[in-house]
């Protein structure tokens, strides 16, 4: 019995140092684009410092990437959820979606923080300053409504 | 040196449960319990009829220049599964909307209004995307409603129908905010309320 836990153990680790070598995707682009959402509106640094706190990890072209990062398979998750929230929304972009888009994503981003679905609650786990407060809430939604 | 590794299997293990606990699932595949139309409750007459009354939505009453009918009967089986809260058949429905929307095919539009359907497409395929993937998830379902209603009213306006539809207003739905839905019935049957205030909402514009 003893045994078989040690070659379990042992497949684990050979298979843990085995992922390490998976190639990581890199989002970071450091000069700030015409198209990122700062300019696309007239947003205070207030606004924008909570987007980019709380948002832009995941949701645009530049991700804050933590010490953990660079280890898998935290890394490949990591990079599956940039992904996937760069499709759904990205801040970089945002001057490149239509009038008609634009008018959405700005919806569903009131929806989101309104209900506290964004950030989603496994990223809070790791990243406590992205919590957004009422207060802060309170900010954004106002921001929000301002723009139509 | 063992407890080390052990920690450190534990610590890799914990860390990506952690990271792969928001992944959504959006399996289901009810059957659409289909809504009969025969089961109209009298649909009292607002008093609001004679103010706006037949304002035509649709610029181009003659020619359509394209046949949005599935696109439609998709919309209108979305609708018809919100009104029931039924959210799974809801996302069902958007699934055959997704293809109804692709498969679109226009004639004769201006560079402008190709444009523009162009933009409707992509904005209405993601909001009826959102709907299938939401299907335990009625309340978002309903959010992307609000924009995918706008995009068919829109999509109505440049390429055209013959059949007799209405917009529909809710002052209630999108938390207070209002919103429209089309739909091809006099009676209201709102689809953001659904079963808590089925009647909510008024005609605001015919359409043919």
């Amino acid at each position: 019995m003893k045994k078989v836990l040690k070659k379990v153990g042992i497949a684990l680790i050979v298979i843990l140092v085995g992922i390490q070598f998976v190639p990581a995707n890199i989002n970071k682009k450091e000069n700030i684009k015409k198209t990122d959402f700062r300019f696309v509106y007239n947003t205070s640094k207030k606004v924008i410092d909570v987007f980019e706190t709380s948002c832009y990890d995941c949701h645009s072209n530049n991700t804050n990437y933590p010490w953990y990062s660079n280890l898998q398979p935290m890394r490949y998750l990591m990079d599956k959820h940039v992904l996937e929230g760069k499709e759904e929304l990205n801040f970089s972009e945002f001057g490149k979606y239509s009038d008609r888009m634009k008018r959405n994503k700005l919806r569903s981003i009131k929806g989101q923080v309104e209900d506290d679905e964004m950030p989603l609650s496994s990223y809070l786990l790791l990243h406590p300053k992205a919590k957004l407060t009422e207060e802060v809430k309170a900010l954004i939604i106002n921001f929000l409504d301002s723009l139509n | 040196m063992k407890k080390y590794r052990l920690k450190l299997v534990v610590a890799f293990l914990g860390g990506s449960l952690l990271l792969a606990s928001c992944g959504n699932d959006s399996e289901s595949n009810n059957d659409i319990p289909q809504d009969d139309e025969g089961m109209e409750h009298d649909h009292n007459n607002h008093d609001h009829g004679g103010m706006n009354e037949n304002r035509e939505v649709s610029v181009n009453a003659g020619e359509a220049k394209g046949d949005l009918s599935l696109i439609l009967d998709d919309y209108f089986s979305l609708n018809k599964n919100l009104v029931q809260d039924d959210a799974s058949g809801a996302a069902k429905a958007s699934e055959d909307l997704i293809s109804s929307l692709k498969d679109l095919k226009t004639s004769g539009l201006s560079n402008d209004q190709q444009k523009e359907t162009d933009e409707i497409m992509e904005s209405a395929v993601e909001n009826a995307e959102h709907i299938n993937r939401n299907a335990e998830n009625i309340k978002h379902q309903r959010e992307h409603l609000v924009s995918l209603s706008i995009d068919i009213k829109d999509l109505i306006a440049i390429v055209g129908t013959s059949q007799k539809l209405y917009e529909d207003f809710c002052p209630m739905a999108d938390n207070n905010n209002g919103a429209i839905w089309i739909s091809d019935i006099e009676a209201i049957r709102n689809p953001y309320m659904g079963s808590k205030m089925p009647e909510c909402g008024k005609i605001q514009n015919t359409i043919n």
